[in-house]
């Protein structure tokens, strides 16, 4: 392996770890022939203009490749936070002393409308995560099928956060 | 061959519109054989006289992505062991791959129409304006 090769596979660190696992040794190896038949056309202005090249890419690619695997990690984070909020708005809701229903809903619609502002890709994750504890406290408890009816809300604020969330942030 | 995404809806070609080029000139690198990926790099470099040249980060990056879409897989042929590195990988172009770059190719094709019916392209092969 060349100087070349053996400092770019130590650049590679920038990317994570699961896109090295993937993709390292390749990349390695095609900078690696990228590198032999610039040498062999240009000599080291050929092999100084590979890294230009390369580095470039290297700063640009690593940042969308942090960014995907950040945004996964993101996603991971907000799955079990999404399943409290909607316990803790169930619990409320099934205290003794507790009857005002439009609280109840309009908590479980903004709740779910806020992750759906957070990760708009997947709104129908966050309306089941939020909005299904409610119904299934009152159905076990009560055989109060009416409760389902929070799944309506938790449904239209996770959408409606979602389409918030594109509007504002458009996809590329 | 129909495809189905990750939430099992059927994907069709035009879903995945438009391409980012490099996907683009991936598939195109992979639609007449199969290569490896310093073998797409050369393609793509030779093809476009230099204009194109994608970064080990970028061939990676989108080889991953268009794995994970369908539009391209892995091959367990080599062209002629005796001569290559059997640690390489190799990718061939995958049937909705072709459907996916046909479209993307119609949609370009359409985009220069438009520019040469509202007269920004004159003639074949030209970019540069009549009377520039």
């Amino acid at each position: 392996m060349s100087r070349s090769e053996r400092v770019y596979r130590a650049l590679l660190l920038a990317y994570p770890r699961e896109f090295r696992r993937d993709c390292g040794d390749e990349m390695v190896q095609a900078f690696g022939d990228l590198c032999r038949e610039e040498k062999r056309r240009g000599g080291a202005s050929g092999l100084a203009s590979v890294w230009v090249r390369t580095l470039a890419d290297l700063a640009a690619t690593a940042f969308v490749e942090r960014s995907r695997a950040m945004r996964d990690r993101w996603l991971f984070m907000l799955v079990p936070l999404a399943l409290l909020f909607g316990l803790a708005i169930a619990y409320v809701d099934s205290s003794p002393g507790w009857d005002d229903t439009g609280v109840s809903a309009a908590a479980v619609l903004g709740a779910s409308g806020l992750f759906g502002v957070l990760y708009p890709a997947r709104p129908w994750l966050w309306a089941l995560a939020v909005g299904v504890w409610i119904p299934a406290y009152e159905i076990i408890r009560e055989f109060n099928y009416a409760s389902l009816l929070a799944l309506v809300f938790s449904f239209a604020g996770a959408y409606a956060g979602a389409v918030v969330r594109k509007r504002l942030v458009p996809a590329r | 061959m129909e495809r189905k995404s990750k939430a099992g809806q059927v994907e069709e070609p035009r879903d995945l519109l438009p391409l980012r080029p490099a996907v683009f000139h991936i598939l195109l690198a992979l639609a007449d054989e199969e290569r490896h990926g310093y073998g797409i790099m050369r393609e793509v470099e030779g093809r476009t006289g230099g204009q194109t040249r994608l970064g080990p980060g970028t061939l990676y990056g989108s080889i991953k992505r268009m794995l994970a879409d369908g539009l391209i897989e892995e091959s367990d042929e080599r062209p002629d062991p005796a001569m290559d590195d059997q640690r390489r990988r190799y990718y061939r172009i995958t049937e909705f791959g072709r459907r996916v770059a046909g479209a993307e190719a119609e949609r370009l094709s359409g985009l220069v129409e438009t520019a040469r019916a509202r007269k920004v392209l004159r003639g074949r092969g030209s970019s540069v304006p009549e009377g520039v």
